[in-house]
């Protein structure tokens, strides 16, 4: 009986002493009121090593640390960063950076035109994904001063600015010492950027706080840290609650947002974005080959169906050539979807005779079939996304009052991408995809996807089996174009051209909801500023130099 | 328990142990898409940025050869680079991830089993009761209850709504302040998850306990017990839920593993850094190494715990002899 009691009492006091632990410790977690937390979907792969970048995840970490040369905007401009100014010397092909000699690294080393000559050639030699897509262009990398490096190319290259601009610098008198760049995690980077390391945990945050010597002039707030969410519903939650003041990143969870509307002390901004929401065809399947098929299911589909329901209202009707309308400096207005002013019926009507031009009869229950007698029935293959999965079900229902059969497969990214579409082999087993993509604000991207040199499997991977030697030669013809306004007329022909051969049918471009807290911080600058990759402005460098706290 | 025993026992783990070991490096493998294709993919880089990193990865390697290397790597402790975290190595990210889900894990585990024994012990004596009814109706809701469900209501209620518990994480992070208030943090930050983890797994204790319970009231010595005069209370918990306990202590070993899988989702719903979490994302990110290692490490754990079980029932029940 007195073991039990003495049990009791202890038992009672441990339970006493957790509560006093807690209690303790909700009484003093009060964080900093000056530092911005941010939340992410996901870790960094490149952890913090810049060289190994390859994702917006990535430039969105490294981007507090790390600085280009300068930064490509989606208006088609490029603002002056590391570099205060450019020039290319046509007759000598040769580009000239001149960088800012206020440039330094946060162990106070000024930055020099070594510095920059050591990252391209580390990248060039080591094949790093950072910076990669240039090394075929650039024949050599070298410090004229100081102050000055000089790129002599291998031929135009149209795009060079911003995607040799883009490429974070790193500091030679760091990275020279590291034996094997690939292998090294770089736990106490030195960067040129407005923030310093303090903590980094792999899959969870990234904590870094102001230089107080930055040579732009320190930001005004204390501190950045951002955070790994797995669960967006979490996410939400935790910036409706304060504890976190910015998701950059609202996309594929729209129906969050009304919830996020209605918070006083939170703003959420709605803008246009660099991407393209598109049906891929697999060209080598009969007859997704065929010019006139393609355009009757472009005509079939119910695109504002589609953006309505998939991606509940936040999403542009599209413009047909592969810009989006927001890169203004390249777009083809012009380019409009055909279906646009048109009545359902009159669209059906339209396809329909696309499809019986092409011979392509329907049997008794309505399914067209081909001329050997195979009846249209195709798989489209998405990806888990809800957003995906409803456009291939809308999809499905519209091809079907043509008389095209579609069964919706769905699948994770790793298999539908890695296992299915790109796998090595080039696999036939994939016959319509639902895809996304957000672009570059160059449009190298659009030569480099649909007429790639040398030929990169990935690159035109969206494109399988498409062929068309007009419009081909006059993308990679635009990439070597270093005439600006005669580059603009020829990626507005390709366009043009684009729209009336569909290699992939556009279905719309998802506008870009990102939010933020109101009550401790002011100062949000959302300008288009596309840094390194693609992170929403609102996560941009540029926008966290300019808040201050309330 | 003697030592022939012990040595019998720990070879067959070390077979199964071996087993794991050739499942976990197919299991990965089998699964379609590649990593190198996802890293390629997700990119935009160049065709020999993409066969650097193959080559980087050890993927261009035969498979048997990349087999051999991860067999000796594990068996001198050293499981290689993680592909999606390239290249920090597995161990440590391992190492890192490891105390977290220990904390959830064991927490909940003594929580689940001293609920459901509470429970257990309380239904099993008033059987047949309303009590009984009651406290049976509500462990059958919380055990047919999805687990990723009740962690997000408790996030939504007890997180968003009442302000009391953190939302995410494992620790405030850049806290400045003293050992107490560090570790009332991350208790604070526990809560929740270990509550999500306890409230979905409790019941099977208590179910099971109020079952063998009944049986042992039945039992003459009860009856005799009662005729000494003993008190409820000592019959209760000495005569009748001691007797009932072993089968839940058989339960313990089957509940790890079933509470390891649970962590993913509770992990995934928290945003909390432990080896759940790590093993989600290396899902879906096919990072053979990392799976390699996560798998390997919870195969050690389930391994561990049976043997652990098996040497507890040796202590509990004098008739069992090894």
């Amino acid at each position: 009986m007195r073991n039990s009691a003495a049990r009791w009492r202890l038992i009672r006091l441990a339970a006493c002493i957790v509560v006093v632990i807690i209690v303790a410790g909700s009484a003093c977690t009060e964080v900093n009121p000056r530092r911005l937390d941010i939340g992410w979907s996901e870790s960094p792969q490149a952890g913090l090593n810049p060289f190994l970048a390859r994702n917006e995840g990535d430039y969105l970490f490294l981007g507090l640390i790390y600085e280009p040369l300068c930064m490509p905007m989606m208006d088609g401009s490029v603002e002056p960063w590391i570099a205060e100014s450019w020039e290319f010397d046509a007759d000598r092909n040769e580009w000239l950076f001149h960088l800012d000699a206020r440039a330094r690294w946060s162990d106070g080393t000024p930055l020099s035109a070594d510095d920059v000559v050591f990252t391209f050639e580390t990248i060039y030699q080591g094949d790093f994904p950072m910076g990669s897509t240039t090394k075929a262009f650039v024949k050599s990398v070298e410090a004229v001063d100081a102050q000055t490096v000089r790129f002599a190319m291998n031929g135009g290259f149209a795009g060079a600015l911003s995607l040799l601009g883009g490429t974070l610098i790193m500091p030679r008198h760091v990275w020279a010492e590291v034996e094997d760049v690939a292998q090294h995690q770089n736990a106490m980077p030195v960067g040129s950027g407005p923030f310093v390391l303090e903590e980094f945990q792999p899959r969870s945050f990234l904590h870094v706080v102001r230089d107080a010597d930055y040579w732009r002039g320190a930001a005004r707030i204390d501190e950045v840290v951002i955070r790994v969410f797995l669960n967006l519903e979490a996410e939400v939650v935790a910036l409706m609650k304060g504890e976190l003041d910015l998701m950059p990143d609202l996309s594929g969870s729209e129906a969050l947002i009304p919830p996020l509307e209605e918070d006083a002390n939170v703003e959420v901004l709605i803008d246009r974005w660099p991407h393209i929401f598109y049906l891929a065809p697999n060209h080598r399947v009969d007859p997704w080959g065929r010019k006139e098929f393609r355009q009757a299911v472009d005509l079939a589909l119910d695109k504002q169906a589609i953006l309505d329901t998939s991606l509940a209202g936040f999403a542009e009707m599209p413009l047909m050539g592969y810009v989006p309308p927001l890169a203004t400096k390249w777009a083809n207005p012009s380019v409009e979807w055909r279906g646009v002013g048109m009545t359902e019926a009159e669209r059906l009507a339209a396809a329909n005779g696309l499809l019986d031009d092409l011979g392509l009869a329907r049997d008794d229950a309505g399914l067209r079939q081909t001329s050997d007698g195979e009846p249209l029935a195709f798989t489209v293959s998405s990806l888990t996304y809800p957003s995906y999965i409803r456009a291939a079900e809308l999809a499905k229902e519209s091809l079907a009052k043509v008389g095209i059969e579609l069964t919706v497969q769905v699948s994770d990214p790793e298999t539908l991408y890695g296992g299915i579409v790109f796998s090595g082999e080039r696999s036939l087993d994939w016959q319509l995809l639902v895809h996304g993509s957000t672009l570059h604000p160059d449009p190298d991207h659009f030569a480099r996807e649909f007429a790639p040199v040398p030929p990169n499997p990935w690159d035109n991977a969206v494109a399988f089996g498409w062929e068309h030697e007009g419009l081909q030669s006059l993308l990679r013809d635009s990439r070597t174009e270093m005439d600006d306004t005669r580059r603009q007329q020829m990626i507005q022909d390709a366009q043009a051209l684009f729209a009336e051969e569909l290699p992939v049918i556009t279905l719309g471009h998802r506008l870009h909801p990102a939010a933020h807290r109101t009550d401790k911080f002011m100062g949000w600058n959302p300008a288009k500023i596309i840094y390194g990759g693609m992170v929403h402005p609102l996560g941009s460098i540029v926008n966290l130099l300019s808040l201050e706290p309330i | 328990m003697s030592g022939r025993w012990l040595i019998r026992r720990l070879s067959t783990n070390a077979v199964v142990l071996f087993a794991a070991l050739v499942v976990n490096f197919a299991l990965p493998r089998l699964m379609p898409g590649s990593p190198v294709d996802r890293f390629a993919g997700g990119a935009k880089m160049s065709a020999e940025a993409r066969d650097a990193l193959i080559e980087r990865f050890g993927l261009n390697a035969p498979l048997w050869d990349q087999f051999w290397r991860y067999l000796a790597g594990t068996l001198q402790a050293d499981l290689g680079q993680s592909f999606a975290y390239f290249p920090q190595p597995v161990s440590e990210l391992l190492l890192r991830a490891l105390p977290w889900t220990l904390l959830l894990l064991v927490t909940s585990l003594v929580l689940q089993v001293g609920i459901g024994y509470l429970l257990g012990a309380t239904s099993g004596w008033h059987a047949g009761s309303r009590l009984d009814a009651g406290l049976q109706t509500l462990s059958l809701i919380f055990f047919s209850t999805p687990l990723f469900w009740v962690a997000m209501v408790l996030l939504y209620v007890f997180g968003f709504q009442l302000g009391w518990l953190p939302l995410s994480g494992a620790f405030t992070i850049g806290l400045d302040a003293g050992l107490a208030v560090r570790v009332g943090d991350v208790a604070r930050h526990a809560i929740l998850p270990i509550a999500s983890l306890t409230i979905a797994q409790y019941a099977s204790y208590q179910i099971i306990l109020r079952n063998n319970m009944v049986g042992v009231l039945q039992e003459q010595y009860m009856l005799m017990a009662e005729a000494k005069g003993l008190s409820d209370r000592t019959l209760k918990h000495t005569h009748a839920a001691r007797n009932a306990l072993l089968p839940v202590v058989t339960f313990l070993g089957v509940s790890l593993a079933m509470s390891l899988t649970g962590s993913v989702f509770v992990e995934s719903v928290f945003s909390y850094p432990g080896l759940g979490k790590l093993m989600y994302d290396s899902v879906l990110s096919r990072d053979y190494p990392m799976l390699q290692g996560c798998f390997l490490m919870f195969s050690l754990v389930v391994v561990a715990a049976n043997l652990l079980v098996d040497i507890a029932y040796w202590f509990l029940d004098p008739r069992i002899t090894y």
